[in-house]
């Protein structure tokens, strides 16, 4: 399954966003004008649909509130909208799945978050609409989503399963390599790879064993030197993984993470994931610390990757490299550029302009990437 | 030792080219290999390639693409006199006629099904014909060299990556220089070329 389409209202810096995505999506746009926040969007779906420690109320809290949410353009209507429609193949006619969530304060008293809209279809049949009776009788529901609720989502428990198993990622090589010293608080689904190592642990020994094998082969392509990969635990238990490489003494030992390049941990963050999970896989700006030569295979790992799984996994992948979409064969259907105004951030596929010079031979890099450039970039230089 | 550069547009210009080199019965080695993506960076460096080809042999190789006479492309590119070691080559229409004219390899890659141009120089647009024969390559061989869009054909992304390893692996000039007589050229120009700077 897939999302094929995201419809945002006020949320962040969107106040209106309606975007197709495909089965890999690059998401274009200059600094801060809001890919993380598009992203952010579908892992808020996932918090609240998460079984352990997630809803809707801990979702928008860990977010630092409402107001944080809620683009600061939204001046006139207060109500913050989620919408995605699920198919189970590209380009459906109908989606099997539509989810719309919208919410808003309360509007007096404590001001409680609560639920304006909550909607969901199944082949174009509505099967949820609220608020409905129950929540005219009890306020106090609609500060739950139903998506949240095990007894509640039991018709569109797919829809669920979907957006839990969605995973993000970025890796960030200096938390995984001192983790441990560093400590502190960790988020919930740890995404910047603290506990990185224990996930490797936690995953069942043939199944870790296969999949370094897999990882093995592709480092020893992209990193000089680089022979073999292995996972061990130390004296105190503690996970750890391991390179040699072929420049040491035969017997001069492993090399344990701490050691690692940041290219090579985040390489290696980039391709476990790929092979790990099956539902949306979410990558930010994979590629940071990597040598162009490795950036510029992106694309073509990630396709590969997909067509040999029985499940694919849909990716978004925000970027702002011109390696990784240099690559002709990149699908332009896929390719979603963010573009920034007074009135906040808006969206677009590619258009029929851009079209006809990618049909022409040309590159996503060559045509879309230099209209994510900030105008007075060059000036920039001047600065002192 | 003859030292030698070789300027491409692209992956597959470039694996071709060092495939070429590497049939040349003289001694040499690779200094350079410079590439940045389409023409246009091939035709603003032209300078650079003169002033490159007083130390060593300078290989350029680009495609005719739809421009429609060779003498023309080429009195727009280069002076009256370039320097002896440029090797500039333009492939007729494109690289992908190279590729075709190897017909032992190319079913390596395609499989049984489809016809063989036999005298793939002379094709308006090679690359399509390339694709449309792909369509009914293997299915791992179509994934990875095609994409298609509103019933478009277009390269894949693998495009690249997996015609370089089969120009590596497969593909032979020999072969090739037998249906392409712009390939005969370019390898015969080669030869001489690296030869007489080695004689110097």
């Amino acid at each position: 399954m897939l999302i094929s389409n995201i419809r945002l209202k006020n949320w962040r810096n969107f106040q209106t966003l309606d975007l197709p995505l495909r089965d890999v999506s690059y998401v274009l746009g200059a600094n801060a004008a809001g890919k993380s926040n598009l992203l952010d969007a579908l892992r808020f779906l996932r918090d609240v649909s998460k079984t352990k420690g997630g809803g809707f109320q801990a979702a928008i809290a860990e977010r630092g509130g409402i107001s944080k949410v809620r683009c600061l353009h939204a001046r006139r209507d207060p109500e913050v909208e989620i919408d995605i429609e699920l198919c189970d193949q590209l380009d459906q006619e109908t989606p099997t799945w539509r989810y719309v969530l919208a919410f808003k304060p309360e509007g007096k008293g404590a001001q409680r978050l609560l639920v304006s809209r909550e909607q969901v279809w199944k082949d174009g049949k509505q099967l949820l609409n609220r608020p409905d009776n129950k929540d005219a009788a009890d306020v106090l529901l609609l500060t739950q989503t139903h998506l949240e609720q095990i007894q509640t989502n039991t018709k569109f428990r797919e829809v669920v399963d979907f957006l839990s198993g969605i995973t993000y990622l970025h890796l960030v090589p200096q938390l995984l390599r001192f983790g441990e010293k560093i400590g502190g608080h960790r988020l919930t689904d740890d995404p910047f790879g603290q506990g990185f190592l224990e996930r490797l642990s936690k995953t069942p020994e043939k199944t870790r064993t296969s999949r370094l094998r897999k990882i093995s082969k592709a480092l020893s392509l992209a990193v000089p030197l680089f022979e073999d990969l292995r996972f061990v635990k130390d004296d105190m238990g503690h996970p750890h993984l391991e390179a040699r490489y072929a420049h040491h003494r035969p017997n001069a030992g492993w090399q344990s993470e701490e050691h690692f390049s940041d290219g090579t941990l985040r390489l290696f963050g980039l391709l476990w994931a790929l092979l790990e999970g099956s539902s949306m896989l979410l990558l930010e700006e994979p590629e940071i610390s990597l040598n162009d030569a490795i950036v510029r295979e992106i694309p073509l790992i990630v396709d590969r990757l997909q067509r040999d799984r029985k499940t694919k996994r849909q990716v978004v992948l925000t970027t702002h490299s011109d390696a990784l979409l240099s690559n002709p064969g990149i699908d332009e259907r896929g390719v979603v550029v963010l573009e920034t105004g007074k009135q906040g951030t808006t969206g677009r596929p590619v258009d029929t302009s851009e079209r006809q010079a990618l049909a022409a031979g040309l590159s996503v890099a060559e045509v879309v990437l230099p209209k994510t450039r900030p105008k007075n970039v060059s000036q920039l230089g001047l600065w002192q | 030792m003859t030292p030698i550069a070789v300027a491409t547009e692209d992956q597959l210009s470039e694996a071709i080219a060092l495939r070429l080199l590497a049939d040349v019965q003289a001694p040499h080695y690779i200094t350079h290999r410079l590439r940045k993506g389409g023409f246009g960076y091939l035709r603003s460096k032209m300078g650079s390639w003169y002033q490159m080809a007083q130390h060593q042999v300078m290989v350029v190789l680009t495609d005719l693409d739809r421009a429609n006479c060779l003498v023309e492309f080429r009195e727009q590119w280069l002076t009256a006199h370039p320097p002896e070691n440029l090797v500039f080559r333009v492939a007729v229409r494109e690289v992908e006629s190279w590729v075709l004219a190897d017909h032992i390899a190319m079913r390596a890659l395609i499989g049984p099904r489809g016809v063989l141009p036999p005298a793939p120089d002379s094709l308006a647009d090679p690359k399509q014909v390339l694709l449309a024969l792909v369509k009914g390559a293997p299915t791992p061989v179509r994934d990875d060299l095609l994409k298609v869009v509103d019933g478009n054909l277009a390269q894949g992304l693998g495009y690249n990556a997996r015609l370089t390893a089969w120009v590596e692996s497969e593909w032979c000039p020999n072969r090739t220089a037998e249906r392409s007589p712009s390939l005969a050229r370019a390898r015969n120009r080669l030869q001489a070329v690296v030869k007489a700077f080695g004689a110097n």
